[in-house]
């Protein structure tokens, strides 16, 4: 008998203890930090980033391969921008100088230019409605106070703090709809994110996405920097609308 | 050297040199990792949320970067099975992104938000020679090394054997699309 009730206390302190860790959990501390870092970006006047990131894929037989890039992103307000994306010396481009803006593959040698409208927001809204294009690391930019319910945030906890790349960071963890994520963010007036980690509930191999961040928002930009010169034997082709059929 | 050694010898760096050959593996379509946290609102093929993501649609696992060879319907094994007679006349229900059942055409792969950081560079090739015969209309994410790329009247073509294919960005990715020869 005692033996038994002695079974029935852990069992419920099991129960106890299982409810405590499913419920959902948004703490201020992690909700504002978000909306924090997005307007302190979307309030940046220049900005330059560059990220190493690893991406996992995900083979037929199941097994998962990682693979690197290199993100460079410059950026001045209101119209300057160019992104590029690097592996293996492949080079993926995006150009954007205030009235055009291309894009360009090295490894085929093809690019493509477009009229493009005045401002970077309006340019990103064109790009997504218009030809599904969404620009990486763009994605930290959009948080706002909206941007939680949004994405259906359900658990945002903050972690620790660690130190990366020489700067002090929260760490906070995120849970929504398909993904769990990991941010840190830097402590102190400037708060850029320091670090991004993503990894997919969907898919039973749970394949991830990080990135670490590198920021220089002082280094001065010229012009130049967002022209597109096609390199030689480079050749102009079409861009399909998104859900066209060229 | 023999003959046949230097025929072993021959093919022996072919394939090394020929990336297509050497290519044993593929990517599962859709499998990769979600680059992005803020659910994509715009696109034309970006369902809205609470579905994030166009890629992890309720199919078996289907390889996506090698299309069907040719636009014609096939009678194949249908990704759905039709449904069972019961009281529910829709078991699939809403007004989802991806309607079923599913058009007979395949649809040519579109490429997902995370375009940029997806290996395209390495995706498998279909028609890995320039002899193979592709159906107008096919569309794949790169072609034969031994393509000749070729302008026709101001119009970008990659000309490889019976196969002229077009180049379009479609996304950040360039994709081919086999076209009529135009001479």
């Amino acid at each position: 008998m005692l033996r038994f009730h002695r079974i029935h206390r852990l069992l419920l302190g099991l129960l106890l203890v299982s409810g405590g860790a499913v419920a959902a959990e948004l703490e201020p501390k992690a909700l504002a930090a978000l909306e924090q870092m997005g307007s302190y970006l979307r309030g940046l006047q220049q900005l330059r980033i560059d990220a190493d990131s690893r991406t996992d894929q995900v083979l037929e037989n199941g097994q998962v391969i990682e693979f690197n890039h290199r993100t460079h992103l410059q950026a001045r307000r209101p119209d300057k921008l160019r992104v590029q994306v690097e592996r293996d010396g492949n080079r993926r481009s995006l150009f954007y100088n205030g009235q055009r803006f291309t894009l360009y593959d090295s490894r085929s040698g093809y690019f493509t230019e477009q009229a493009a409208p005045t401002d970077i927001a309006s340019l990103l809204a064109q790009l997504s409605e218009r030809y599904g294009i969404e620009l990486p690391l763009a994605d930290l930019f959009r948080w706002d106070a909206n941007t939680a319910k949004v994405a259906g945030l359900s658990d945002a906890l903050w972690i620790d703090q660690q130190t990366l790349d020489g700067q002090v960071c929260d760490h906070y963890a995120y849970r929504q709809p398909d993904i769990d994520w990991q941010l840190w963010i830097r402590q102190g007036p400037q708060p850029l994110p320091c670090r991004l980690v993503i990894s997919r509930r969907d898919s039973a191999e749970q394949p991830r996405h990080s990135v670490d961040y590198r920021w220089q928002l002082d280094a001065p930009s010229n012009d130049r920097d967002f022209e597109f010169t096609p390199p030689a034997g480079a050749r102009a082709i079409p861009l399909a609308p998104a859900g066209a059929q060229p | 050297m023999k003959p046949t050694a230097a025929v072993l010898t021959a093919s022996l760096l072919l394939t090394l040199f020929d990336p297509l050959a050497a290519q044993a593996w593929q990517m599962r379509g859709g499998g990769g990792a979600r680059t992005f946290v803020v659910p994509h609102g715009g696109g034309g093929f970006h369902p809205p949320p609470p579905h994030p993501m166009p890629a992890p649609r309720p199919l078996p696992p289907h390889p996506e970067p090698h299309p069907q060879p040719g636009p014609h319907p096939y009678p194949g094994p249908q990704p759905h099975p039709p449904p069972p007679p019961g009281p529910h006349p829709q078991p699939y229900p809403g007004p989802g992104p991806h309607p079923y059942p599913m058009p007979p055409p395949p649809p040519p792969p579109p490429p997902p938000p995370d375009d940029w950081y997806h290996p395209w560079a390495t995706a498998a090739v279909i028609g890995a020679t320039t002899a193979t015969v592709l159906a107008i209309g096919t569309r794949v994410n790169s072609v034969p090394v031994d393509c000749v790329s070729v302008v026709a009247n101001g119009v970008a073509y990659q000309h490889c054997g019976p196969t002229w294919y077009q180049p379009h960005y479609v996304g950040s990715s360039v994709q081919y699309i086999v076209v009529a020869a135009p001479w």
